[in-house]
């Protein structure tokens, strides 16, 4: 080795199928010391990791979960143009990492990997699955039968990691295989069945733990029941645990932004710190309650491994619009927050399903609906019982969410049948035996999903946010003399661009029902959707967000003609409206963090808008007409 | 295009082959051939579906689709159409569904 290779460290891959138990040797190899971003063009997770061998520094690459060299998945094709160097140094050595009990699909893989001659070894974990699936292999022969080191490992309880890193240390030491393996696939198979007959004393039977299970878990009636109890728990925890969290921060962050105009001198300063800047940071961290938790039950249920059980179950409803099982749980959790909603279609393989799921998921009613719904219900529906309990405004609620939710599925079933046709990924899920989940994977796979989010979301949602609050505040005007602060805040905010930009959308609104006030609310509420209500107590000097606004709000007379702003064709215009528009900068930025491009978030939004103002603008008409 | 694997899809009265597909759950079969014609019966063949490769229906989900199998040391899931790609031949006489 040259003077050069001693000192910069190696580059090694760790190639493996999903599954494979590839994260977690990643995980034990590099501890928490995870470089995380995205391949350039591409919408694959990037992970590097730096490691010390025997005192040999190492970047370990943990290349995405591949079946196979020939690419079908994006995934695939990544794996395949690493190896190639196109995306990032090339590797100069490969560690294949394969679940003992399947090793016969992971052999294919491995054979098309020694084809490129780079030096490989064979990690196999599980070996203590294996044994109590009464497999015996031969390890010693396998190594011989390939030519390459062979190493057994049970990865989440650290058995054969030090041997594993001493190995990793030398690669120029390793064998290498004296015979090619054959290319074609059906000679791979062949010369993949001539070294397990070889090397196999016994193979693996399936393994009768999981199959118990799953005897109940996808039994035809206590299946799905059991799916409902696990997602109705499941969105429960997300909303009923994450909730106090979220108010703890969006007090903590009003309280800071008060002491801050107590503390400072009044001016511009204070108004940035307390009103900008705090706020911004606010709607960052506001999320991470939700993102945790979310993340958290999501890999508890996928390290487990009823994940793939619950696809297996929904997935029948769900490829009738187009989508996948997987598709589910992302839509179900963007009923608490399209945001992690969307970072949770990480797990659905086919770039096309994924993406209409992300496309749709802003349909799903979130929590940052409910305080305009609450504001516009509590003040404009009647509270009267239609049918023994059921009252209107709960109705009114529910129908709502129902739009929502039926317009998500309707447009998922358009955009599969249209623009997202083409496809060549078979539905392909592996069911993997139940295994206990381990607390340290679990930790490092949420603090990954938390940290991705902060540094390539929150980065966008805090620029906005400040963006959004220069627009609210500049150019400043002087207050009226006499006037009380209330209204010298209502001045401030008709006076500035954003009120100026809500005024000159009015012409455009008007068909919906909007005045310019709504107008002022509707930009405001870009930022995220519940800020139209602050914004709106802001515009009508309301002294709070309760009562006070929902007073102004029903007596508010148009002063041209006389009657009330807020009518009933508006207020369920305004409902509509919001039940479809895409008025969420977080949502925005994580779609364009997870589909690397402003491509599609911009046509989300585009299309939303649409949407939104053909639906209001209809709402509008007929409620008009309805009424005569 | 020229397809290589065309000798191992021949025609259903030669082999008494069926579609997976139809097979009842708890049945084992064989692979015949897989068709390779289309991208997903490509991919079919590099997840193992080869011919020679014996297969179990493990059970359908509650709603009859997708199917799960179990080959190769795993268990796999595919929709009904997709297991329609791949030929067998039924280890043993039984009721097909």
């Amino acid at each position: 080795m040259s003077a050069a290779a001693a000192t910069a460290p190696l580059r090694l891959g760790l190639v493996g199928s999903p599954n494979s138990g590839k994260t977690t040797l990643f995980n034990a190899l590099t501890g928490l010391r995870a470089k995380v971003g995205n391949y350039p063009g591409v919408t694959v997770e990037r992970r590097e990791g730096s490691a010390n061998f025997e005192g040999r520094p190492t970047v370990v690459i943990d290349l995405p979960g591949a079946y196979s060299l020939t690419p079908v998945s994006p995934d695939e094709e990544v794996v395949i143009r690493v190896l190639d160097g196109e995306l990032s140094d090339a590797p100069e050595a490969l560690a294949v990492i394969a679940d003992a009990c399947t090793l016969e699909r992971s052999l294919l893989m491995l054979a098309q990997i020694l084809r490129r001659e780079i030096p490989t070894c064979l990690v196999l974990t599980m070996t203590d699955e294996l044994q109590a699936r009464s497999g015996r292999l031969d390890i010693p022969r396998l190594e011989r039968a390939l030519g390459v080191p062979v190493l057994g490992v049970v990865g989440h309880r650290g058995i054969g990691i030090a041997r594993l890193r001493r190995l990793l240390a030398k690669p120029e030491d390793w064998s290498r295989p004296h015979l090619m393996p054959p290319e074609e696939i059906h000679a791979r198979a062949g010369w993949v069945e001539s070294i397990l007959d070889h090397v196999f004393t016994r193979r693996p039977e399936s393994s009768r733990t999981s199959d118990a299970v799953d005897r109940i878990v996808l039994h035809p009636v206590i299946g799905p029941l059991l799916f409902a109890a696990v997602m109705v728990a499941f969105f429960q925890l997300i909303f009923a645990w994450a909730q106090p969290a979220m108010d703890f921060i969006d007090a903590g962050v009003s309280r800071l932004g008060h002491s801050v105009h107590a503390q400072l001198p009044a001016g511009l300063f204070a108004d940035f710190l307390a009103d900008g800047l705090i706020p911004g940071v606010g709607s960052v961290i506001i999320f991470l309650p939700q993102i945790v938790l979310l993340f958290t039950l999501l890999y508890l249920l996928e390290d487990i491994g009823y994940m793939a059980r619950a696809a297996f179950v929904i997935d029948r409803v769900m490829a009738r619009v187009g989508l996948e099982g997987r598709a589910f749980v992302s839509l179900l959790s963007s009923y608490a927050c399209a945001v992690p909603g969307i970072m949770a279609t990480r797990t659905i393989p086919s770039p096309r399903h994924r993406l209409a799921t992300i496309l749709v998921a802003p349909l799903m009613t979130c929590s940052a609906r409910l305080p305009v719904y609450a504001l516009l219900i509590g003040a404009f529906v009647p509270a009267v019982r239609v049918a023994g309990p059921l009252g209107l405004q709960g109705l009114v609620l529910l129908a709502l969410y129902a739009a929502g939710s039926l317009t998500a599925l309707l447009v998922a079933s358009v955009l599969t049948r249209t623009l997202l046709r083409e496809d060549t990924m078979p539905f392909y899920m592996e069911l993997p035996p139940y295994r206990l989940p381990t607390a340290k994977l679990l930790a490092a796979q949420v603090w990954g999903s938390a940290w991705a989010f902060l540094r390539r979301a929150g980065t966008i949602i805090l620029a906005v946010s400040i963006v959004l609050w220069c627009l609210l505040t500049f150019p400043r005007q002087p207050a009226p003399v006499g006037a009380s602060p209330a209204e010298a805040s209502r001045h401030a905010i008709e006076h500035s661009l954003a009120g100026r930009a809500g005024h000159a959308i009015e012409p455009l609104i008007e068909p919906l029902g909007f005045d310019w006030k709504i107008g002022i609310g509707l930009i405001a509420s870009l930022a995220a959707r519940e800020v139209i209500v602050s914004t709106l107590a802001q515009i009508y000097a309301a002294s709070d967000q309760g009562t006070s606004l929902r007073a102004a709000v029903q007596n508010d007379i148009d002063p041209r003609t006389g009657e009330k702003v807020f009518d009933a064709p508006t207020v369920a215009s305004l409902l509509v409206f919001f039940v479809f528009a895409l008025q969420c900068m977080s949502t925005l930025a994580i779609m364009r963090r997870e589909t690397n491009s402003w491509r599609w978030p911009a046509f989300a939004f585009s299309y939303l808008l649409v949407l939104a103002y053909g639906a209001s603008f209809a709402t509008h008409r007929i409620v008009e007409s309805l009424l005569g | 295009m020229a397809l290589p694997t065309e000798s191992h899809t021949p025609a259903v009265e030669d082999d008494g082959g069926v579609p997976l597909s139809s097979l009842a759950p708890g049945r084992s079969a064989t692979v015949l051939g897989v068709d390779s014609s289309t991208p997903e019966g490509r991919r079919l063949l590099e997840l193992g579906f080869l011919p020679e490769t014996t297969i179990r229906v493990v059970r359908r989900a509650p709603l009859g689709d997708p199917i799960a199998f179990y080959l190769r040391g795993a268990q796999i899931c595919l929709r009904r159409s997709e297991a329609a790609l791949i030929r067998v031949l039924a280890a043993d006489a039984g009721p097909e569904a």
